[in-house]
């Protein structure tokens, strides 16, 4: 008989984010002081947003 | 203040086949080939309020033909179209594609090839408008003709700008390839040789007060793409799982990982604590109600996203009384939005608190994280709050000092109803005659009722003897007097509330389900209650319907007379459980979860009420959110009431007596944390193991809790 297992790891799911998704440093530090939170990477220097689920890259110009 | 709170939440319908976009706080809802039609529904949305409200494409003065649509990502989506050839409409002598990009704006991609090996002509057209409305008054379908609107040709741009409130409101679009630029048309004039093809950029940048809002995805720059966050997740080990026989089972768990995962919003001051938006696309912000009762569901799995809940929603508990936004001291917030967003649409307010149930909720949920063993230090550092909320419930919750928690909005800005059902006619009676208010609801007397619970325990824990009994008598008397008031003895039902001059707001409606799950219902009125709950009249066949199909609002389609919403099936279902009515539950989960299934394993907002036996399928209801937070969390509470579990940490036990249908069998659960104990639940071949590992052990107790305190 099938089994389906489900994978409940909703601690992983909402701790903020961690991993860049540039270059898969850990170590993520939220931007604090903006007005929407920014996550950037102290080892490639990329700057992320999270929405629905994804990260969108945020442009210097920004 | 302008009419950031609506009398009426639902949705405005916008119409089967719309594409939406989104982006952070914009979005993008548009028919399916890509058009935003005039007069509909439709526009994007940048901060609350409507961009761009027409954007209609045209070849030689015609629409073209729409062949197919594509969301690769949730802020991009693409459009293909073709011209039809002179052979017919199997022919095509033009392909249009459109590549949209919304965020803090829009840009469009449009590509023209001609497919023919002969070279053609062609005009083609973007129609553009803007009328800077409201997105609750889009939402509503009550958009007036915009006044003051002025439309300018400048610098190669169109520009179209509105004053709202103070502001300046601005548009402006640029395109590539020098379009003829008209008040409302950008128009080209082109020659496409035999299979050659035509791209040109166009981007809509909005502004405030003359300063341009800085696009996410501007024209000339590649569009970096989105990485989902699942794939930079590595599943922890001894994370908790599901195994069952039953696929549905499991693929509904699993999406509700992802989807509340989706909704993560973070406090710009607190990004560290976990909060979840209510819905997307309409309701990306935080929610007192939705975000409490998210919370409580995920407690077996989870108790963080309770504790940033609850610490963010203290963080914003109401101070002072004032009626704009009703807020009032102690009370908790109905709705909330992080950022400058809020200072676009919400008349420079970001906190409204127009809600009866968000603050003994708040009291509620921090009594049930106790139990469920959270962190001591975060929970006590939240009890001045739920004294306060409590306060807030006895003085301005009650204000005429009946023992009743009611509402009446105290401007015509607010919302009418401030239950969950907040549609303006989400509370009827029989005869469906609107009440007028105030209104006690009847769920929000149970809320208050196990706030009083919640509230008595603590101090039972502090060794606090007359606290404990000044809380526990007083929801015993909450309880006697609800059970006085609400009851229709004639009916067998309870009022769904009473009314401003405290007469029984008649109708049948699954509000008492929720009366269930506090406990708030003596127990010798508890079959009646779950037998009109399955009722023919309320039970469709795939869940609990809002309002019964014999009451005379009843529709099948409204937002809440008469639809099937899931977080209230999860309600009811833990109620069902917690009196003991086993196979009503199951009845409700079972249907439940085959609902889930038709609609892709994901539960929406809300569906429609018509019977089972109708159409053999659960039918969507128009302008649902999904995923919605709560729907999402539900299937997670109706997994818990399946399995009847219930701790008492800070007393040592935990109360686990498993009632799951034979379709979910067999069944393991495990990594389930509860305090600091690691709980195992095996049921198979009608035998249920339950174990656990960590530092310190709970008595099992193989029964389910005692519905009521005696």
């Amino acid at each position: 008989m099938a089994t389906y297992t489900a994978h409940l790891d909703f601690a992983a799911v909402f701790q903020p984010p961690n991993r860049c998704p540039g270059c898969g440093h850990l170590g993520l530090q939220a931007v604090l002081g903006t007005d929407v939170p920014i996550f950037r990477c102290p080892s490639c220097a990329g700057r992320w947003r999270f929405v629905l689920g994804r990260f969108f890259s945020v442009s210097d110009e920004r | 203040m302008a009419q950031p709170w609506a009398p009426d939440t639902a949705p405005a319908r916008h119409g089967a086949g719309t594409v939406t976009l989104v982006e952070g706080s914009t979005f993008c809802l548009s028919a399916g080939d890509g058009d935003i039609v005039a007069g509909r529904p439709h526009g994007l949305f940048v901060r609350d309020t409507r961009v761009i409200s027409r954007w209609e494409l045209a070849i030689n003065g015609a629409m073209p033909e729409p062949l197919t649509m594509r969301t690769d990502e949730p802020f991009a989506g693409t459009f293909l179209g073709h011209v039809v050839g002179p052979a017919g409409p199997a022919t095509s002598d033009l392909l249009i594609v459109r590549r949209r990009y919304v965020g803090d704006g829009m840009r469009e991609d449009i590509t023209l090839r001609n497919v023919t090996a002969r070279e053609t002509t062609c005009v083609l057209t973007l129609t553009i408008d803007a009328d800077f409305a409201d997105l609750f008054e889009v939402k509503e379908e009550r958009v007036s003709a915009p006044e003051g609107v002025h439309r300018a040709v400048s610098d190669s741009a169109m520009q179209i700008t509105r004053r709202r409130r103070h502001h300046r409101l601005g548009m402006t679009i640029r395109a590539d390839a020098n379009p003829e630029i008209t008040d409302s048309i950008l128009r080209w004039q082109l020659h496409l040789p035999a299979h050659a093809e035509w791209t040109v950029s166009v981007e809509a940048v909005p502004s405030v007060d003359d300063i341009a809002i800085s696009l996410r995805h501007p024209r000339g720059r590649p569009v970096e793409h989105a990485m989902p966050a699942r794939k930079l997740r590595e599943w922890r080990r001894q994370s908790p799982q599901v195994s069952t026989g039953d696929r549905t089972l499991a693929e509904v768990l699993q999406r509700s990982v992802e989807d509340l995962g989706a909704l993560r919003i973070f406090d710009p001051e607190h990004p560290e604590r976990p909060v979840v938006a209510a819905g997307a696309p309409w309701f990306m912000a935080l929610f007192g109600r939705d975000s409490l009762l998210t919370s409580w569901m995920l407690l077996p799995l989870d108790t963080e996203l309770a504790v940033g809940t609850l610490q963010t929603l203290a963080a914003h508990q109401g101070q002072a009384v004032d009626p704009a936004t009703e807020e009032e001291p102690g009370k908790i917030l109905h709705e909330t939005r992080f950022g400058p967003e809020a200072t676009f649409a919400l008349g420079g307010r970001n906190v409204y608190y127009g809600t009866a149930d968000a603050t003994p909720l708040f009291v509620m949920l921090l009594g049930e994280l106790r139990r469920w063993g959270a962190d001591d230090a975060a929970v006590r550092a939240l009890l001045p709050h739920a004294d306060r909320a409590l306060e807030w419930i006895e003085k301005f919750g009650d204000d005429d000092g009946d023992g009743f928690v009611e509402y009446s909005r105290s401007t015509g800005q607010g919302l009418v109803n401030q239950g969950w059902k907040d549609s303006w006619d989400g509370i009827t009676f029989a005869d469906g005659r609107i009440p007028h208010p105030p209104i006690a609801l009847a769920e929000v007397q149970g809320y208050a009722y196990a706030a009083y619970v919640a509230r008595s325990h603590f101090a039972t824990e502090e060794g606090d003897d007359a606290t404990a009994r000044h809380w526990s008598d007083k929801a015993r008397r909450l309880k006697e007097a609800f059970n006085e008031a609400f009851w229709l003895a004639d009916r067998g039902w309870y009022a769904l509330g009473l009314d401003g001059d405290k007469r029984p707001i008649d109708a049948l409606a699954s509000n008492m389900g929720h009366c269930l799950w506090t406990g708030i219902v003596d127990e010798d009125k508890a079959e009646s209650v779950a037998d009109h709950l399955l009722s023919d009249e309320m039970f469709s066949g795939w869940g609990i319907r809002t309002l019964a199909s014999s009451m005379a609002a009843y529709n099948p389609m409204s937002y809440h007379n008469g639809s099937v919403w899931p977080h209230d099936n999860a309600l009811c279902v833990a109620g069902l459980m917690r009196y003991g009515f086993v196979a009503h539950a199951q009845r409700v989960v079972e249907a439940q979860f085959a609902a889930a299934e038709s609609f892709g394993y994901r539960l929406p907002e809300v569906f429609c009420g018509f019977a089972r036996a109708d159409y053999g399928a659960p039918i969507p209801y128009p302008t649902a959110c999904s995923p919605q937070a709560w729907a999402s969390a539900a299937p997670l509470l109706l997994m818990r009431s399946m399995l009847r579990l219930d701790p008492a940490v800070p007393s040592g036990r935990l109360w686990c007596a498993p009632e799951v249908p034979a379709r979910y069998l067999p069944l393991h659960v495990g990594g389930l944390e509860i305090g600091r104990w690691q709980l195992t639940i095996d049921l198979a071949d009608g035998a249920t193991k339950i174990g656990g590992t960590g530092a310190r052990a709970l008595e099992v107790v193989h029964q389910p809790r005692p519905p009521t305190i005696r």
